[in-house]
C-alpha cells in the first residue's frame, strides 16, 4: 500500500501482473447474474419486436435508419465500449492489489459512461429538429422503444458506478474482496453487449 | 499509454480486444454506408454482431472461468440476435406470414 503511494502517477496507469482467477466462479455475486439474466430476456423479447415489425414492414426499415443520426450511434457505441474496457480494467488492477490504479479506471469509466446520457440528449435534440418523433413510424416507434430501455439500463449502471466508486475511494474493496466492483463491471459488460446489438439494428442495417 | 506497451500485463489483451471492438465497430459502420441496400449485408453485420460479443464475454466477462451457468447464458445471448438477423433475412417472407396475427 506504501509503495503504490509511493509511485508516480504514471505508474499508477502501468499494468500489473494478475493473479489467475479461479475456475467456474460467479463474477460479482448471484444477485447481479439474476438481474442480468432477466436484463437479456427483457431486451430479447423487445429483439423480438424489432424482427417482426423488420419482417413486416421492411421499406419503413429501410427508409428510417437513413434518417437517424450515425455519428449519435457510433459516439455511443464508443462510449460503451471504452467505459466497459475501464471497468475491466478496474476489476484487473484491484485483483493485482493496486487499488489507487483501480480507482482511477473506475473514475475514468464513469466519466466516459457520463458521455452516453449527454450524447443521448443530444441525438434526441438532433431528431426532434428533425421531424423524428415517436410518432413518425413504425421504425421509430421501435427505435425510441429499445433505445429508451437502453438509456434506463445505463443509467442504472452509471448510478451503480457512483455508488461503487464513492466505496472504492474509501477502501471498501481490496484484492481479496472485491464483489461489488465485479458485479458492477459485470452488470456494464451486459449492457455493453446489449448496445452491440441496438447499434447496428438502427444504425446500420438498411 | 504506457499500459498497452508494457509487456507481461494482464491489461494488454483488454486493450487489443477494446481496439479491435473499436474497429469492427467502424467496419460495420463503413458496410452500411457502402453497401446500403446489398442483399448480404445484415449476413456480414450478423458475423460482426456475434464477433464484437465474443470479444466482449471474452476479454471483459472472462467466460473461460466463469460458472457453466453463466457461460451458456453469455453465449446464448450473444448468438441469438445474429442468428435470428440471419434467419430473418433468409426467410423474411415466411417469418413475416409466421408472426402475423
Amino acid at each position: 500500500m506504501q509503495a503504490e503511494l509511493d509511485s508516480p502517477p504514471c505508474a499508477l496507469l502501468t499494468a500489473p501482473v494478475t493473479p489467475p482467477v479461479e475456475s467456474g466462479r460467479v463474477p460479482g455475486n448471484k444477485g447481479i447474474w439474476v438481474g442480468i439474466c432477466c436484463e437479456f430476456v427483457e431486451f430479447l423479447v423487445l429483439f423480438a419486436v424489432y424482427f417482426i415489425a423488420r419482417a413486416h414492414f421492411p421499406e419503413a426499415f429501410e427508409a428510417g435508419s437513413e434518417r437517424l443520426s450515425r455519428v449519435s450511434g457510433t459516439l455511443i457505441t464508443v462510449l460503451m465500449l471504452t467505459s466497459s474496457f475501464c471497468l475491466a480494467c478496474a476489476v484487473h488492477t484491484v485483483r493485482a492489489g493496486r487499488r489507487r490504479a483501480s480507482v482511477a479506471w473506475l473514475g475514468a469509466g464513469l466519466l466516459i459512461a457520463l458521455g452516453y446520457p449527454v450524447a443521448k440528449v443530444l441525438e434526441i435534440q438532433w431528431n426532434l429538429a428533425h421531424g423524428i418523433d415517436g410518432e413518425a413510424g413504425i421504425f421509430f416507434t421501435v427505435y425510441y422503444y429499445l433505445t429508451f430501455n437502453h438509456l434506463v439500463h445505463a443509467v442504472w449502471g452509471i448510478l451503480g458506478m457512483i455508488w461503487v466508486m464513492l466505496r472504492h475511494v474509501f477502501g471498501a474493496y481490496s484484492a481479496e474482496d472485491h464483489a461489488g466492483l465485479e458485479a458492477l463491471a459485470s452488470y456494464w459488460h451486459a449492457t455493453d453487449l446489449i448496445w452491440l446489438v441496438i447499434f447496428p439494428f438502427f444504425y446500420v442495417l438498411v | 499509454m504506457s499500459v498497452l506497451t508494457s509487456d507481461h500485463t494482464a491489461l494488454r489483451p483488454l486493450g487489443f480486444a477494446w481496439l479491435a471492438l473499436l474497429g469492427l465497430t467502424a467496419l460495420s459502420l463503413g458496410l452500411g454506408i457502402h453497401w446500403h441496400g446489398q442483399g448480404g449485408l445484415p449476413l456480414i453485420v450478423a458475423g460482426i454482431l456475434w464477433l464484437k460479443g465474443w470479444l466482449v464475454v471474452r476479454y471483459f466477462l472472462e467466460v473461460g472461468s466463469v460458472h457453466p451457468f453463466i457461460r451458456r447464458v453469455l453465449l446464448a445471448f450473444i448468438a441469438i440476435t445474429p442468428l435470428c438477423l440471419a434467419l430473418t433475412t433468409l426467410f423474411a417472407a415466411q417469418f413475416a406470414r409466421w408472426a402475423s396475427l
